[in-house]
């Protein structure tokens, strides 16, 4: 007997059929595990420093070979992309939990909590914020938790919209105000009754999100204001990169390729995982 | 009409209010903030005295309506690393993030809105698929990389254009050789834009498609051509206003990064070495100078947008 198909499993089901997310899906897990298994396979120490090894092209030994300072190239990138990732997650957790509260509260209390909370969000959304946080990390230390906070701060906005989006039409469905009328606090309500609804939406929102914040990371390292050497990430080992284009353009091109295709297969994978929940927006 | 007008130009001086007050905030409460003048050599009575000099004994409101005042007056202080007005320096950066940035939008459109509209009109056909493709490895591409890659193949192995600045130095002074140093810059960063533009393009025009007055247009023989450009088009063209205004904030943090690639010398590679060297008075006015001027342009979108839509009379 076959049980019968749950709205998780047409979800499932589409997501399924569409080859390109499915196909980014399983990049992005098999990078995820190399970069998180960094210290067991990687050939060499990321940043034990080898003179008489600089620039060894790509072959048997260094399979991607080394860089200035004889560092194995396939190591940093390995090592690089656990910072890389690892703020990438963090500030997307951070941007999600800032975001679901503001459009939750927003969405529910309404009146001048919504008013306000939303003027904010239209406020952060129509000012360059690269430029502040570019001032906030060379006055605070680029530290990884200032540059967490700060992709966390410069992106909540989206999600903070869509949860109160979904907050409105939620809130007055019968559930919930069979919920209230049982006497449940408001903070029950939108935990276990309200949010929850927006869960779908979360998600896409949250895989879009590592997209953007990878992004940022790396282009504020690249910057050098992000993660600070000798410690690798993606984007600061293209900063370093850059001063020999002419020599040797390899160092350059393979941190920024692991970016693009990470970044790549998040927006893929967000967008297949958006069409397979709702099907009626494929064609935006 | 006037109305909105009001309410639009007093939110956004509230909105350029506090992004003075966030400021103002991160300079004075950050560690290290004005006091990094002071000496470590001087004794209490004279770091009494510096500080009175620099009014960090004052309340911080007073601090901060004083500064405010100032930079209303048009004096942003002096740079402490070029020791010049940073006004002044400014000034001078300003046009170039402009031309870059103008450049960046007028190319990311004159490519993307065709290829929108070819992609809306042709939907789930080869041609469409390959737009959409290009559309995500536009957005996903990482500004400074894809700028390096086009420096390595342009500029060091082709040898067409060159790798980075805005005149040929020591070479003779033209609009031609800016517009040949501005290539590059304008291409990357218009790309994620192009990508984005297509998109919402693709997307507002296959909406219009299904409007009962293109129907009605098709119906009375009008060749498709017609309908697309004449009807579906213009209808669509006011989403891409309304997108064009929200993404000039990002339009010109992109031009930081891209500045810095290619050591263009605007606002964007003024911030960064400012950041660098600590330079406050110039970080401050930078961020507030480039917050009005994106804000005003935002604002002068959203005008556009009620002029180009005549269904729309806030009232």
């Amino acid at each position: 007997m076959t049980s019968p198909r749950t709205p998780t499993d047409r979800i499932l089901g589409r997501f399924r059929r569409n080859r390109l997310a499915v196909v980014s899906l399983a990049v992005l897990m098999a990078i995820h595990l190399a970069v998180f298994l960094a210290p067991w396979i990687a050939p060499y120490s990321p940043e034990a420093l080898a003179l008489a090894k600089r620039f060894v092209p790509p072959g048997a030994e260094h399979w991607l070979g080394t860089d200035e300072y004889g560092r194995d190239v396939l190591t940093r990138l390995l090592f690089g992309g656990r910072v890389s990732l690892a703020v990438g997650l963090a500030s997307m957790i951070a941007s999600m939990v800032l975001g679901v509260a503001v459009g939750a509260v927003a969405g529910y209390a309404g009146g001048l909590a919504d008013v306000a909370l939303m003027r904010l969000t239209d406020g952060m959304l129509s000012v360059p914020l690269f430029f502040v946080a570019l001032m906030a990390l060379a006055l605070l230390g680029a530290t990884i938790l200032n540059l967490v906070l700060v992709i966390a701060l410069s992106s909540w906005m989206t999600v903070a919209r869509v949860v109160r989006a979904e907050v409105l039409r939620t809130r007055e469905l019968e559930y919930v105000l069979a919920a209230r009328a049982l006497g449940c606090s408001p903070l029950r309500i939108l935990a276990r009754h309200v949010v929850p609804q927006s869960i779908p939406s979360i998600t896409v929102a949250a895989t879009l999100g590592v997209a953007f914040a990878v992004l940022l990371e790396t282009s504020l390292s690249f910057l050098g204001l992000g993660v600070q050497p000798p410690a690798a990430s993606w984007g600061n080992m293209l900063s370093g990169a850059r001063g020999y284009l002419r020599t040797v353009p390899g160092l350059a091109f393979f941190p920024g390729a692991m970016i693009f295709i990470t970044v790549l297969c998040y927006n893929w994978f967000g967008d297949g995982l958006r069409d397979a929940i709702d099907p009626t927006l494929a064609e935006r | 009409m006037l109305r909105h007008l009001v309410r639009r130009v007093l939110q956004t001086v509230v909105l350029l209010l506090v992004v003075s007050l966030v400021v103002f905030a991160l300079v004075t409460q950050a560690p290290g903030g004005p006091s990094i003048l002071l000496d470590r050599n001087m004794g209490a009575e004279e770091i009494a005295r510096m500080r009175a000099i620099l009014g960090l004994d004052q309340p911080l409101h007073v601090q901060y309506m004083r500064w405010l005042g100032q930079v209303l007056r048009g004096n942003l202080g002096i740079s402490y690393q070029v020791g010049l007005p940073v006004l002044e320096i400014i000034g001078q950066m300003l046009p170039n993030t402009l031309i870059l940035s103008a450049a960046a939008l007028v190319l990311s459109l004159v490519i993307a809105i065709p290829a929108g509209v070819v992609s809306a009109a042709r939907p789930y056909t080869p041609v469409d698929h390959t737009v959409t493709f290009l559309c995500f490895f536009g957005i996903s591409v990482p500004t400074f990389w894809l700028g390096l890659m086009l420096i390595v193949l342009f500029s060091i192995m082709l040898g067409w254009l060159p790798p980075g600045g805005m005149r040929t130095i020591g070479g003779p002074a033209s609009p031609l050789d800016v517009a040949r140093h501005l290539i590059l810059p304008a291409v990357v960063l218009g790309t994620a834009n192009m990508a984005l533009f297509a998109r919402y393009t693709r997307s507002s025009t296959m909406a219009v498609l299904r409007q009962d007055y293109v129907r009605t247009a098709r119906s009375k023989g009008l060749t498709e051509r017609a309908v697309l450009y004449r009807h579906a088009f213009r209808n669509a063209l006011i989403t891409i206003v309304t997108v064009v205004g929200l993404q000039l904030p990002r339009l010109v943090g992109g031009a930081a990064i891209t500045e810095t690639v290619f050591a263009w010398p605007g606002m964007g590679s003024l911030a960064v070495r400012a950041a660098f060297e600590r330079d406050y008075p110039m970080i401050m006015g930078i961020t507030l100078v480039i917050s009005t001027v994106v804000v005003l342009s935002s604002l002068l979108v959203d005008l556009v947008y009620v002029y180009l839509d005549p269904r729309i009379r806030y009232d």
